[in-house]
């Protein structure tokens, strides 16, 4: 490799899908890459579903390949617990401060054998899980999680409360915890940034009509992915909040599309996998999924659509959907196709809100220097370049950053993120 | 050379050490044939651990190395170094998991030490039938081939050309630039699509490191990921042929996708009803002018019918209802107050800015219409569409024009560029991806590259991208004047057993496999192969091995676990 | 079973008997240049056997058996000498029982066989006497054969024939019926191209409907299916466990000649003969002190198994394992009993068609879902 004192490293910022293909190709064409991250772990939305339709090949042996690649690899600088505080210079030679939070435990020694959390004495609401399990204030957000090195939550660290605490650092037999650690500042020198900080959904308690956060065993499509994940907190157990399993489930589609003008894209094909989901673990139980337009576009995922149909799936049209309390389970009100009301008693329903812009966006965009378009998601092909260019040359921006997509999309973006950046230009002609 | 064999357990701190009598598997190993140490460290994958290994191995002058520790996943790679820096083959060692596999899991210390014993003892019989295996280096060759001169086949060649890299750009027909280049707008920016490729057309033609094969066909392909050979057959004006030879180390295959055609759209009028067009008829229309534009005409009436063929061909094209919205703008550009109607199934506009530009043309005028069936006749003052609405009740349109958005199909020939490539097809009909989700921009083989509608219909934009990532993947890994090093443990094939049945061939995942006729065997490319193991499983005459998971390495290491 | 040539035959007499009636089929075909020559089962010349024989002059059809009353060398056994080497364009008819037709397919999807050139001309079959049976007193087994293929009762037959449901099936080009069709005629039914190709050379029209013969058939092998199942249930029960397989194989002297007969055993080299599996007299010194005994030679158990594993997908029960075997082993019936159940999961009949693969170079998503998990 070319000494070049860091004057062709890439800094990518976000490690999920899009930032760990990007890290992984660039470092194969023999660039340095700083991957800044500012979870714990890496594996970003991915890791947090355990099958992928519509194959329902399991999602954590999909991308654990990739993420052992990513650990082994030499030419990547992993940053967990990390932001990027400060940009300044131009494409091939940007200066980025990256603040990389202590964690107190030195992933040298430590073997990931998890002793320390059971230890520690502190108990909250795991948020990787959607508050459905606890987790300790030393932690790994969820087993199988990577690097498989616990951090320590100073917010809630008695030890950082000021009181007397040494569980944590007693029950390690490698004495891996450090309590002087210090936060760490890195000044980077790097030809090209790639931004892939993926997205966020959107917050159901506003939108009251859906009954989100009052109505028990109304859950947001990401608590049930966990249900149904064996690392989740019910060890992949569909159950009500009573511990009964439902014996009906109602999937409601375009939550939030209203509110933000567009389609995000995955949640009907996501919705179809939750029926699998349901239809795999408690065959007898029913499942209806209440849907606006029904989007499944491209070769493959009609088939799934009709699979699930053959599999008993009820794919219902609903508009003007409003959930609220039944007696006993939930109680959905809503126009069917021709525009006449209509009433679906279930045990639980699973609400999939629309993609919206991360969190932290905005402040990201204003240290780029890059604009943020109208939906608030990274404006793409500024300075005429093609989507994955951004108004500054030598940015770049990938996966669902830009707005809602599918895995492949983000992949497909990323690899032309590295084209863009390998070949020096901006990207594309469209 | 007799063998002396290192044993070595790692203790793992507690976790090891704790949940395994270490003792009582040393006593049980050390009398082994060939095994001259036995011994146990308290970390070995640290530096001290990887020191002791170090100075055992040349005072013990050891041939061949056990090591019972954690996961392979986690430091197979260690260990093989450790024993590449003392000169021992790192192919003569063997790793076998007592911690994810023993001790994190067995909680009875003294099952958890009979069952060490065991794994110990299988590696240890396991290794004495290793053989030594070196790494080979090929050279690779930069040069791309890409097929198919549209869009998609055009950009991905505009990157990867440079003065390192000539791309070989195959065209079947006279010229450049495919399907967009009769193309007016293109949503979502309604930038002239024509006008862009043709842009792409001068830049390509303008290209030092382009060679542009026209009226040519790619005919054979035979090789492997950096060095391909490949024979481009050119038709000439006398109405020969002339083969060129090309070599590539990578092909980007970008051959588009056709519109349906024939009974569906027969069935709704097409081509029996005046003033039954298809959305590319109508595209044809709108970009040269004899609808919309100066002097052009304009319907008063018109009704866009989606989804046709959709049931035929078992899938959503993704790209209809879009291009019907973008077609709707423009008619009620050209003639403002017409009637629009788009009969949709279900409005697919997935994406940050697709149902923003459907608004639009709602605002501009158009109506959108959720139907169930239509069905389109003609009469004396236009056409008639009946559909049915959500409740049931039939409606009836009268309308000048009906423009039916057919799905997308792949196109002619698809099947043939497949066996020549040796790339499967997906149950539509178009080229299979190695993976759907993680690699939609490659094909099963390496180093052959899928680039816009020839794996699924595409829109331009969404062409372009896979294009872009097809180069992506090709700028990352095929890089100029580097070698790649194939996999060592690779499967073989004994000719002397091999009865030419061809099972292999139909098992293998990534084409390695040919079938000599003339030999009456088949021959596995070590280049190409992986090392699966499908082969060697389906093999019924056993005439496959695989290096390194011989039948006897598993078999002795069989026999001991169980004994 | 196929259904012919939109259900029609053509109805020849055969005043002398079936097989008369095929060689006079045979020598007409041959007359107008149907077929080079014939492959046909031929009495040998000391006339206490048969063999397929590679007829050339027809004036030797005279000796041809094409409904043998026994079967020694498997038909596909036969085809797979002939085609080995590739096709080299001479026209051959090849005259066969279905069991052996179906072989000759599985060889086809495993390119041992070229059948491009080849003709197969099936027929309803009333089963083959034991071959020691006949080889001790032929003449009585000519006498016992006569009698089942007039009268159709197959008691006398051996046991893998009784259990037969596919004995019946028109898997040749062309394939003649016998059963339920009326005294003095049989019914020839052409299948696909090859058959209509065939059936017009011998200047022949289909023009009578199989239904009748069909419905007997039908009858019969329901018939045959209940022997079938219960034959398999007594052999469930005495194969069950390492002790009834091992008493059931017991009296296997390691000869090999189940393998060496076999139509589906085309390797070159069988794995169970290859040196591999001679190991030093320390390793089965092991091997006996870890079980206490050790039987010599080795590996009965792991040859049958393994041997099992291999082709029991392809295996089309015909029996001639069991008839190679010369201590009695019921090996054709047990390998029959986990063919049965094997192809039953895949949904798999061997012989079937040609453009039918095989399990084990499919793959299907959904396939074998109950033992996820």
């Amino acid at each position: 490799m070319d000494e070049n004192n860091g004057h062709d490293d890439v800094l990518v910022i976000g490690a999920g899908m899009a930032g760990i293909e990007a890290s992984l190709r660039l470092a194969l064409a023999g660039r340095h890459v700083h991957l800044v991250e500012e979870s714990p772990c890496f594996g970003g939305s991915v890791i947090r579903f355990e099958d992928i339709y519509p194959n329902m090949d399991c999602a954590t042996c999909m991308i654990a390949p990739l993420q052992q690649d990513l650990l082994q690899n030499a030419s990547i600088d992993l940053l967990t617990l990390s932001r990027v505080e400060k940009v300044s210079g131009n494409a091939g030679k940007f200066k980025v401060r990256v603040k990389k939070k202590a964690s107190y435990v030195s992933a040298e020694t430590c073997i990931g054998c998890g002793m320390c959390f059971e230890a520690c004495p502190v108990s909250l609401d795991n948020d990787f899980e959607e508050g459905m399990a606890q987790r300790k204030a030393i932690y790994v957000p969820a087993a199988g999680a990577l690097p498989n090195v616990p951090s320590i939550d100073t917010d809630n660290c008695l030890r950082f409360k000021g009181e007397e605490c040494n569980a944590c650092i007693e029950a390690c037999m490698f004495e891996a915890i450090v309590m002087d650690d210090k936060d760490e500042v890195l000044d980077l020198d790097v030809a090209a940034i790639l931004v892939a900080t993926g997205y966020g959904l959107m917050d159901l308690k506003p939108m009251k009509r859906f009954g989100y956060g009052k109505v028990p065993d109304v859950l947001s499509s990401v608590a049930f992915a966990r249900l149904y994940a064996s690392n989740g907190p019910t060890e992949g157990e569909l159950k009500l909040r009573s511990g009964d399993a439902p014996s009906s489930v109602a999937v409601v589609q375009c939550v939030g599309r209203e509110e933000t003008g567009y389609c995000s894209a995955v949640c009907c094909l996501n919705s179809l996998k939750f029926a699998h989901y349901v239809d795999h673990k408690l065959p007898d139980a029913a499942v209806h999924v209440l849907h606006t337009d029904m989007c499944v576009p491209g070769k493959t995922h009609q088939r799934f659509r009709d699979k699930m149909v053959e599999h008993g799936a009820d794919l219902v049209f609903a508009t003007d959907v409003k959930v609220g309390k039944g007696s006993p389970g939930v109680k959905i009100a809503y126009k069917d196709g021709a525009g006449k009301a209509a009433e679906l008693k279930v045990d639980m329903v699973v609400l999939a809100p629309a993609f919206v812009p991360s969190e932290g966006s905005k402040e990201l965009a204003d240290i780029l220097g890059v604009p943020l378009d109208g939906t608030g998601f990274f404006a793409q092909g500024g300075n005429g370049g093609g989507p994955v260019s951004t108004a500054k040359e030598g940015i770049y921006v990938a996966g669902c950053a830009t707005g809602p997509k599918g895995i492949s999309q983000v992949v497909m973006e990323a690899d032309m993120a590295v084209a863009a950046i390998l070949t020096g230009t901006d990207g594309g002609v469209s | 050379m007799a063998r002396r064999i290192g044993f070595f357990i790692c203790e793992c701190g507690p976790n090891i050490g704790e949940n395994v009598d270490i003792d009582a598997v040393l006593n049980a190993v050390e009398d082994m044939d060939d095994v001259v140490l036995a011994a146990r460290f308290g970390l070995m994958c640290s530096g001290p651990g990887k020191d002791f290994l170090k100075a055992n191995i040349k005072t013990e002058k050891l041939t061949h190395l056990v090591v019972a520790a954690c996961s392979p996943k986690q430091h197979e790679l260690t260990f093989m170094e450790v024993c590449e820096d003392s000169g021992i083959n790192p192919f003569l060692f063997q790793l076998t998991n007592i911690r994810e596999q023993v001790a994190w899991v067995t909680k009875d210390k003294e099952e958890a030490t009979e069952k060490t014993i065991r794994l110990a003892k299988a590696a240890i019989r396991r290794v004495r039938y290793h053989d030594p295996l070196s790494k080979t280096a090929l050279a690779v060759n930069a040069d791309v081939l890409v097929i198919g001169g549209g869009v998609a086949g055009m950009a991905a060649a505009l990157r990867l050309a440079s003065p390192e890299r000539r791309v070989h750009l195959v065209e079947r027909s006279s010229s450049l630039g495919g399907r967009v280049v009769a193309q007016g707008p293109i949503y979502p920016t309604m930038a002239s699509g024509g006008e862009m490729a043709t842009a792409m057309v001068d830049l390509v033609e303008g290209n030092d490191w382009i060679v542009v094969h026209r009226y040519s066909e790619v005919s054979v392909v035979v090789g492997f990921f950096g060095n391909f050979e490949v024979v481009v057959t050119g038709e000439l004006e006398d109405g020969g042929t002339l083969e060129t030879k090309v070599n590539v180390g990578a092909g980007v295959v970008a051959t588009g996708a056709e519109v349906l055609e024939g009974k569906p759209l027969e069935d709704l009028g097409h081509g029996s009803i005046d003033g039954v067009v298809s959305s590319a008829e109508l595209e044809a229309m709108l970009a040269d002018g004899s609808i919309g534009g100066k002097g052009g005409k304009a319907p008063k009436s018109v009704a866009f019918v989606q989804c046709v063929g959709r049931d035929e061909v078992g899938y959503c094209s993704e790209i209809c209802c879009m291009n019907s919205a973008k077609q709707a703008r423009l008619l009620l550009e050209a003639a403002k107050g017409a009637k629009v109607h788009i009969l949709y199934r279900d409005l697919c506009v997935p994406g940050r800015d697709q149902q923003a530009f459907l608004e639009g043309a709602v605002k501009a005028g158009a109506n959108l219409v959720r139907t169930t069936s239509v069905e389109v006749g003609g009469s004396k003052g236009g056409i008639t569409v009946s559909h049915s609405l959500g409740d049931g009740k039939a409606e009836k349109l009268m309308v000048d024009m009906v423009v039916l958005s057919p799905a997308m199909v792949p196109p002619t020939g698809t099947e043939g560029m497949a066996e020549m490539l040796n790339v499967e097809l997906d149950p539509s009909g178009f080229l299979l991806e190695a993976h759907a989700k993680l690699e939609p921009m490659a094909a099963g083989i390496d180093g052959i590259y899928l680039a816009g509608s020839a794996s699924g219909p595409r829109s331009v934009s969404d062409s372009i991208v896979q294009a872009e990532a097809c180069a992506g993947r090709v700028l990352s890994s095929l890089i100029p004047g580097r070698t790649i090093e194939p996999e060592i443990r690779v499967s073989h094939i004994l000719e002397t057993l091999c009865t030419g049945c061809q099972t292999c061939l139909e098992v293998c995942c990534y084409g390695a496999i040919v079938y000599d006729p003339m030999k009456n065997v088949s021959h596995i490319n070590a280049a190409i192969c992986r090392g699966c193991g499908n082969c060697v499983a389906a093999c019924p005459s056993n005439a496959i091995s695989l290096y390194h998971f011989t039948y006897k390495q598993l078999y002795q290491e069989i026999v001991e676990a169980i004994r | 079973m196929k259904e012919g040539y939109k259900g029609l035959g053509v109805l020849m007499d055969a005043p002398d008997g079936p097989n008369a009636a095929i060689r006079e089929m045979l020598r007409k075909g041959h007359e107008r240049g149907a077929c080079d020559a014939i492959l046909v089962p031929m009495k040998v010349p000391s006339g206490d056997s048969y063999m397929h024989v590679l007829v050339d002059d027809v004036e030797m059809l005279d000796r041809a058996a094409p409904i043998s009353p026994v079967l020694t060398v498997q038909g596909a056994r036969a085809v797979t000498s002939l085609t080995r080497r590739g096709d080299e364009g001479v026209c051959i008819a090849a005259v066969m029982r279905p069991c052996e037709a179906e072989a000759v397919i599985e060889l086809r999807k495993l390119f041992q066989v070229d059948l491009e050139h080849i003709t197969i001309i099936t027929m309803d079959s009333p089963g083959t006497v034991p071959l020691q049976d006949f080889a001790r007193d032929p003449e009585e087994g000519e006498r016992v054969f006569a009698e089942a293929l007039a009268t159709w009762d197959d008691s006398a037959m051996r046991p893998i024939c009784q259990t037969c449901e596919k004995s019946n099936s028109a898997v040749g080009d062309l394939h003649l019926g016998l059963r339920g069709v009326q005294t003095g005629k049989v019914l020839l039914i052409p299948q696909g191209e090859k058959g209509l190709e065939a059936i017009a050379k011998l200047g022949l029209t289909p023009d009578h409907p199989i239904d009748e013969w069909k419905q007997a058939s039908d009858k019969a092998m329901a018939r045959k299916r209940g022997t079938r199942k219960a034959n398999h249930e007594d052999l469930r029960k005495r194969a069950s466990g390492l002790s009834g397989l091992l008493d059931l194989l017991g009296a296997c002297i390691n000869c090999h000649n189940c393998m060496r007969v076999c139509p589906i055993c085309y390797c070159k080299q069988c794995k169970f003969d290859s040196p591999e599996l001679r190991n030093t007299s320390s390793d089965y010194l092991d091997r006996a002190d870890r079980s206490g005994s050790l039987r010599m030679p080795s590996d009965m158990l792991l040859f049958h198994m393994g041997r099992m594993s291999h082709m029991v997908l392809s295996c089309v029960s015909c029996g001639a394992c069991e008839d190679a075997c010369p201590t009695g082993v019921p090996v054709a019936q047990l390998f029959s009993l986990v063919a049965h159940d094997a192809q039953e999961r895949f949904e798999y009949m061997p012989g079937r068609s040609s453009e039918e693969k095989r399990p084990l170079v499919t793959f299907e998503f959904e396939e074998f879902s109950e033992v996820e998990d």
